[in-house]
Order: structure tokens, then sequence, then C-alpha cells
């Protein structure tokens, strides 16, 4: 009876003990990965002194955005420590006092495209919009650039209009648009594959933009462990026939003059001058950018065999670089063809980041002085 | 040294144990879903893998079963083309039907598919053939019909839903493995078939779909995020069908197979970008028009299969009346 009595009370106390170990184990793990992650958040803070590995952006309604009403730095080691502020609809503007709208003046300039517009990584003051306005307006904050990595035309286009009914432009000196050929027609023409992408999650922005943890993971796993397939050579080069590829330009500048036309529109205080910019693809200008995309491919001959071929893929998108050029000057518009620019200024120039293939401080400078040149010539020159 | 010898023992027969009861519960659940679905299988098992673009095709000679909303019956012939029953040898008149899974009959028996109700409308005096295979687009339409006879007449039934996307690249994104389709990946590829063919597997599948909010593509050609895409995968498509439209002239009709969340609105919360008011970018070459007839129907929603984009056995009935109107009309018109 008294072993009976004992068994039965024994059995739940040695349960409640297994249980306990189990417990107080599972406690002990979860306590370690909190303070394994709250460590390197720590760390990782106090190394980037606070500032991002990587430039945040979301995907909202379809459409690559910037945070809106945002301030952050972010950090990278070719263009060092960048300050974004961004205006209440996701526009990088110069500083805290043109974060609202209302600071738009009679006259300034707006800047329209994806990442190359951006500034990708880079100062605000170094940017051809602000070195542009520096030039002609005399104050280089007088920019709005409503851009972000991954926009092709037709999201900018949607992203435009949105802007447009939201804000009064007040009548720009200058709208400025900018295609990018490195990834502009290959978005347009791979737009719908797969039915496009989602929306960024809330719990996704708010980590972005708070967790240096998550940033720097996003960041390594870009660059170390990213084989997403790109080749580095435009795919509409190899997936699209020539004919198919003129077709493709063409419905591109539709969209394009679109654009101008919606930024034209008098009842909106539309722009007073509207100029294309059009960049080229890296290796266009110079094929030994290829180079940076061999651990993309799955061994050195094949990326040999496809760099054997550069010299071609470049000939095909300056065929499309100078249609498309020439089409909208044909069609009334001020253009620049940043391909032309670099080709004049002879090898040796650094036109492009290796690490991104985005403008650099430089080319932006040249771009800047190209559409003052062209925009808004001499006053002996216009004569 | 011994206690630790112990621990690694006891720690070793938990792990047995653990592993043991998950077979059991595997098991379990395996049989039971069996039960369930009276041991139908659930994915196809008459697919091979071919050498030519799409590097897939059905098995010649096969009579398999398959549970889709009911259990159907899946017959090829010598030449790997799924049976028309009634088809007559001797017809002098030949009918080429060619499509991706629509025409094929995703989820409809031999007897329900597009092609085999055209047999019964058109009667002896003509023979249908059904070129419908699954996951392809117009690529291998247009490779179809450049090798038929070009005295014969050719029904081309474009799928809304997918061809317009499956005209980004002749290389196929599908693989046949274990008899069925599936997409071209390692993980696919390194999926033993005992795991493919269980109900348990498909029964994650399935929940995984469901709580991972995994909707479907929107047609591009609704895609309003891809007008620019929408409108060369267009004009590509047009120019690949040209030459047999120039060498077939009135003998080859197009139709399209509309997308589901057209004619059934409720079915648009199933696709990503939502839209809801769906505008079409780009026109497709349709002389048929079953969008037409399938909007003025009563029923609309019985005329695709539940949960899938297919056409159900009435949709398919419906489009063949359409066919078959439209090809004796130009039968009669010669």
């Amino acid at each position: 009876m008294t072993e009976l009595s004992v068994t039965s009370v024994a059995g739940p106390v040695v349960c409640a003990r297994r249980r306990c170990r189990w417990m107080r184990f599972a406690g002990r793990g979860a306590a370690f990965v909190a303070v394994s992650v709250i460590g390197l958040e720590l760390c990782l803070r106090v190394v980037l002194l606070n500032r991002l590995p990587i430039l945040p952006f979301y995907i909202e309604q379809g459409r690559p955005a910037l945070p809106a009403s945002a301030h952050f730095t972010t950090w990278v080691e070719w263009h060092g420590a960048s300050e974004y502020w961004t205006d209440a609809y996701g526009a990088r503007v110069a500083s805290r006092g043109k974060q609202n709208p209302a600071s738009i003046q009679t006259g300034d300039i707006f800047v329209l495209g994806d990442s190359q517009a951006l500034g990708y990584l880079m100062p605000f003051d170094q940017t051809f919009g602000s070195q542009l306005a520096k030039r002609v307006l005399g104050d280089a904050a007088r920019v709005r650039i409503l851009a972000a990595p991954g926009m092709d035309p037709v999201s900018e286009l949607a992203a435009l209009r949105g802007y447009q009914s939201a804000v009064n432009l007040r009548r720009p000196r200058l709208a400025v648009m900018v295609l990018n050929l490195g990834n502009d027609l290959d978005e347009l023409f791979f737009a719908g594959l797969g039915g496009g992408e989602r929306d960024t999650s809330s719990s996704t922005r708010w980590l972005m933009m708070h967790s240096r943890l998550f940033a720097e993971w996003i960041s390594i796993h870009t660059i170390y462990f990213s084989r997403d397939g790109w080749t580095g050579v435009n795919p509409i080069l190899y997936n699209l026939d020539a004919a198919e590829r003129v077709f493709l330009a063409r419905q591109a500048i539709g969209v394009l003059e679109q654009q101008a036309a919606d930024l034209h529109r008098a009842h909106l205080n539309g722009a007073e001058h509207v100029a294309f910019v059009i960049v080229p693809a890296p290796f266009q200008v110079d094929s030994r950018l290829f180079e940076r995309y061999r651990k993309n491919f799955a061994s050195n001959q094949v990326f040999e065999e496809w760099n054997s071929r550069i010299d071609d893929f470049a000939g095909m998108m300056d065929a499309l670089d100078r249609f498309i050029a020439r089409q909208l000057c044909k069609d009334g518009f001020d253009c620049v063809q940043v391909s032309e620019l670099a080709r004049n200024d002879g090898p040796g120039a650094k036109w492009f980041v290796q690490d991104t293939d985005h403008l650099t401080a430089y080319g932006h400078e040249k771009v800047a002085d190209a559409l003052a040149r062209l925009v808004f010539p001499p006053a002996a020159e216009r004569r | 040294m011994s206690n630790v010898w112990l621990r690694i023992k006891s720690l070793a027969r938990r792990a047995t144990a653990v592993v043991v009861i998950l077979i059991g519960f595997l098991a379990i659940t395996e049989f039971t879903l069996g039960a369930i679905y009276h041991w139908q299988p659930l994915s196809a098992t008459y697919f091979e893998t071919f050498e030519e673009p799409p590097h897939f095709r059905l098995r010649a000679n096969v009579s398999a079963m398959q549970l889709f909303e009911q259990p159907v019956r899946v017959t090829t012939n010598s030449e790997g083309l799924r049976i028309v029953p009634g088809a007559p040898e001797g017809a002098g008149v030949v009918i080429h039907v060619i499509g991706d899974s629509q025409v094929f009959g995703s989820g409809l028996s031999d007897d329900q598919t597009i092609p085999s109700r055209l047999q019964v409308i058109l009667g002896s005096q003509f023979k249908v053939i059904n070129h419908g295979l699954p996951a392809t687009g117009p690529f291998y339409y247009a490779q179809e019909m450049s090798e038929i006879d070009a005295a014969d007449w050719v029904v081309c039934i474009q799928s809304e839903m997918n061809d317009m996307e499956d005209s980004y690249s002749p290389l196929s994104q599908t693989c046949s493995r274990c008899g069925t389709l599936l997409t071209d990946s390692a993980e696919g590829r390194a999926l033993p078939c005992f795991i493919m063919r269980s109900y348990s597997f498909h029964l994650a599948l399935n929940l995984w779909d469901r709580f991972a909010d995994r909707r479907q593509p929107l047609p591009l050609d609704f895609n309003p995020r891809a007008p620019v895409a929408a409108t060369v995968l267009a004009r590509r498509i047009h120019d690949l069908f040209q030459p047999q439209v120039q060498l077939r002239g009135n003998h080859l009709i197009f139709g399209l197979v509309p997308w589901d969340g057209l004619i059934v609105p409720a079915r648009r919360r199933e696709y990503s970008p939502a839209v809801d008011q769906p505008r079409r970018l780009v026109e497709w070459t349709d002389d048929l028009k079953i969008e037409d007839v399938f909007r003025q129907d009563a029923d609309r929603e019985s005329l695709f299969l539940k949960n899938d984009p297919h056409l159900s056995a009435r949709g398919a009935e419906i489009a063949a009346a359409v066919v078959a109107g439209e090809f004796l009309k130009r039968y009669h018109e010669r």
C-alpha cells in the first residue's frame, strides 16, 4: 500500500521533473539565440555606426519605392556614407527641410527613374540631379528624385501619376527621365513573369529599416550567395530576335513619351522642359566591367565563352541605344546619350562603379554637365 | 565515461522511438488518405521524357486513372496522343485539335474532352485527333502544326491562362519525372518517386499552398504591370503562327479558352496581382469567341473545374459546340 502510494505520487513528480528539464533546456536555447541576436545587432550597430549596409526599398502596389518620410544613412566601401531623406511619397530630397512637398518651389528640377537616377548608395549632392540644380538654379537642394532600384518605365509612369496626383510640382524648370539600358528593357519584357513581384510584408519592411543584422544578411546574401541567373548581359539579347528587340524598344519609347506627356500637362503645373538621359549597359562602354559576373557562371569556361562575345552584345545594345535616342530626338525631345559621352571621354575614365554597375560620381557630374549644356545652353551658344 | 555512454544510449533510444512514431504516423495517414481516395493516383502517371522540345510527351498505349474532382481515365494511342473515343479510322476529313491541358482535357475523362465532344457533334464523316499536351504553349502548337498534312484541318485552341507566359521561351520550364510533370528544379529532380506519389505528400503540398497564400500569376494579358511584355509576346505569338496561317488559310481555326477569372469574377482573388476590373491589354487571334458564349451562360461557375482553371466537362462540351459551329460553317463555305 505504501509502495503504491509512493509510486503514484512519484510518477507525476518524475514527469514534472522531466518536463522541467526540457523546459529549462528550451529556455536556455531560446535565451542563447536571443542574446546572440541582440549581441550581433549591437556589434553591427557599433561597427556600422548605426548606418545601413543596404539601400532599403519595398515593393508597394506592385512597384518598387523608397520608404516614405524616412531618414537613414547607408554606408558602402566605394561611396562611404550617404544620407537619404525622402518626402511623404518616397521621393529623395536633399534634407529634412525638403521633406514637406509644400517646400517645392516653382522652377525646381524633377528627376524620374530607377537606381541610376536615384544615385544608388551615393550622397545626394553627387547625383546628377543635384549637380544640375546647383549649376542651373544655384541651389543643389532644389531637386526631387522620384526613383527606386528596380523601377522600369511602366512602374515609373505609375509612380509619376501617383506622385502628381498627390503633389503640386509647381511647374519644374526641367524634368529629367532616365532610361537605364542596363536593365530597363529587360524589366519591361519580363515584368509579368510569375505574375510580378508581391508587395513587401510589413514585417520585412520593419526589419529592413530597424535591424542591422537583417540588412547585413541581405547584403551578404546578395553579394556572396545570390546566383540569380543574371549573367551581366541583358537577357533581351538572347531571348528576343533583332526585330523583337526593336519592337520592344518602340514600346519603351511609347511609355517614355507618355511620361513626358504627363509631365508636360499644364493643369498639373507641368515642366517647362523635358529631357531624357539614356544610361548604357556598362559593358557597352567598358567590356572589362563584365569580369565581375564571372562568379555567376557555372564555370570559367562558360564565362569565357560569353566573354568572347561581349563586343557583339555591346554592338546589339549600342544599336538599341542609338535607335531610342534618334527616335526621341525625332519626336522633339532633348536626349543625353551617356554611351556617347563616355566614348568621347576616352579610355581610363571611370564611369561605372565596378561592384554595382551604377554610374560613379564622375559619371553623374558629366551627365549634369551634358544636361546643362543641352537644355540651358549659354546665351552665346543659343544665339 | 559510463555516464556519458548511458546518456548516448538513452538519446539513441529516444531518437529511435521518435522515428518509429513518425513512420507509424505517416503510414496511418497514408493508409487513411488512400482509403479516402479509393487508392486512385493523385498525380499523372502517363508522361515520359523525350529528346525533342518540349522534352516530354505522353507515353504511348497507356490507360491510367487519376483522381481530380472524380476519378478520370486517361488513355493514349500508339502515337502517344490522347484517344478520341469513336473517331473513325477511314474518315475523309481529318481535324487536328492542338492545344495544352485545356485541349488534352486535364481533369476530364477520355470521352469528356473538347476533341471527344467535337467528334460526337460532327459524327463519323470526320475524324478528330487530340494533340493536346499539358504544360506547352505556342512554340509547341506551331511545331505540331508544321508536322500536320497541309490538306487537313487544324483547330488551335490557346489557353489565356498561361499561353502568353509560355511563349517567353521555347525552352520548357517543365520536365517529366516518375510519369508526372513538374517544374524543372534540382529539388524536383531529387525527389524519389514513392514520395511524389504518396497521398501524404500531396496533402502537405495542398496545405502549404493554402497557408502560404500561393496565388497563381495573373494572365499576362491582364497584368497592368506588364503591358509592354504582353504587347511584345502577342506579336511573337502572331509571328509564330504566320507561316501556318499563310499555308492553311481557311483550314486553320484559332480559338481561345478565356481566363476563368474573366468569366467567374469570384475566382479573381486566387490571382496575383489583384485586379477588380480586368482589362485585356492585347487581342488574341480568336475565330471562335468561346468567351462570348461563356459570358452568356447562366451557370458560369460550372464551366470550370472546382479550384482549378481547367474546363469542366460542361465547359468542354460548350467549347466543342462552338468549334463545331465554326468548322461546319467554313467546311460548307469551301
